[in-house]
């Protein structure tokens, strides 16, 4: 009796195995590396506009430390405002979010919890097989048996996390490339009042510099004589610079973060597309769209590590 | 924004690039430095134009986070539900482990 209850077990996981296989047929695992490669390079971008929003505030402060030191100033004016992008920083924040929750939706390994899982059932089947008669189970059987608990949960996994990236895609696509398509369209006015406060910072500068003995003409009590040594000028005068080729550059950087937010959205939109038809083609498309992405991604970290 | 606001901001982008353009040019002296500070109140300007469009922008995409927030709790779901169908799994392998044990003791009998 407990033999051939031990022969209908072996054959139900046999079966479960064929059926699982039939679950598993669209199941795409290359599709989870696509999603992943998207999840990173969205991340990357999001960084970058956070980054610029800083240094657009940076920019303000600077600006009105050097007024400061021309003008002189009150205590309740030393004061710089936060441009009110409230909403803009939670909806990066949430991008943020989703980028990092489908990563590790698409990513995270249950490698090891789904070993042990294997192992424990592997060697119970093992066990079983051995105190069956050998006329009801040859070793070929044990070994399909013990493939289909392995092919069964990685499948399982695989298969769930698949069809749930997926739906999440295909249904989040819109907000998402409006959203992008937001964040993209103001970046006109950031890129000015970033480059607005750099000049009055440096023409700021130059002026004090140009005329240290103002004050012979300017008598305000407010207004300081500036002493430099030689060098102390020079330096001075080379922060200028450096300032001035900050601005120069200003234009480059701005325009590598809306081709980097481009790139994001066309990967976006490659990624849905391989996702609805999962064909090798869709997939292929993605992945030029991914090294589009990379290098406009790369252009703009260089931007900013320079900066 | 309307045709006067664009008309006056086009004018006040225009007083600054042609001062910014002067200021830039040339060494000015301290006699001079009214010059500055009106070219300063004129990108005060410009900047404010710029801050109240990112403002407004702000609300309306304060109108859109719901609809992205119930995509990142759709995430949060799916993870949840891979992990309870892990939990299954192991529920399965603890299954075929007892009856393992069962099957010891049965065979101690047979």
């Amino acid at each position: 009796m407990v033999q051939l209850y031990m022969r209908g077990f072996c054959q139900k996981l046999v079966m479960l195995f064929i059926f699982s296989l039939a679950l598993t047929g669209c199941a795409s695992n290359k599709s989870l590396e696509l999603v992943n490669n998207y999840a990173q390079k969205s991340k990357e971008v999001e960084e970058a506009l956070l980054q610029v929003y800083e240094q657009t505030h940076e920019a303000r402060v600077d600006a009105l430390m050097v007024q400061a030191s021309r003008d002189g100033i009150a205590s309740n004016d030393l004061n710089v405002q936060r441009i009110n992008n409230s909403g803009q920083m939670e909806l990066l924040q949430n991008l943020l979010s989703f980028s990092q929750s489908i990563y590790l939706l698409s990513s995270e390994s249950f490698d090891k919890e789904l070993n042990e899982n294997s192992r424990q059932l592997n060697s119970s089947i093992i066990s079983m097989s051995e105190r069956l008669p050998s006329e009801a189970l040859d070793n070929s059987q044990i070994e399909i048996t013990v493939t289909a608990i392995n092919a069964l949960v990685r499948a399982r996994s695989e298969r769930a996390r698949y069809q749930h990236l997926k739906a999440i895609f295909i249904g989040s696509n819109e907000i998402i490339q409006r959203s992008f398509q937001t964040l993209s369209s103001e970046l006109v006015s950031w890129q000015r009042i970033t480059t607005i406060s750099m000049e009055k910072e440096l023409r700021t500068r130059l002026y004090l510099l140009n005329n240290p003995n103002r004050c012979e003409t300017i008598e305000t009590a407010q207004c300081a004589t500036i002493t430099h040594t030689l060098e102390e000028r020079v330096d001075a005068y080379r922060q200028a610079y450096i300032l001035k080729s900050k601005i120069t550059s200003l234009g480059d950087e701005f325009e590598s973060l809306r081709g980097a937010l481009a790139a994001v959205q066309n990967l976006n939109s490659k990624l849905v597309e391989s996702l609805k038809r999962d064909d090798d083609l869709t997939k292929s498309n993605f992945v030029n769209a991914l090294e589009s992405a990379q290098d406009q991604i790369k252009k703009l970290q260089d931007f900013q590590s320079n900066l | 924004m309307n045709q006067v606001h664009k008309n006056n901001l086009a004018e006040i982008e225009s007083l600054y690039d042609e001062l910014k353009t002067y200021l830039d040019s040339c060494i000015v002296g301290a006699e001079q430095e009214g010059l500055y500070q009106r070219c300063d109140q004129l990108a005060e300007k410009l900047v404010a134009y710029d801050m109240a469009i990112i403002a407004n922008n702000s609300k309306l995409v304060e109108q859109s986070l719901p609809e992205l927030e119930a995509f990142l709790m759709e995430v949060k779901d799916a993870r949840t539900s891979i992990q309870s169908d892990l939990n299954r799994l192991n529920n399965i392998a603890s299954i075929a482990r007892n009856l393992d044990k069962v099957l010891n003791t049965l065979a101690k009998f047979v």
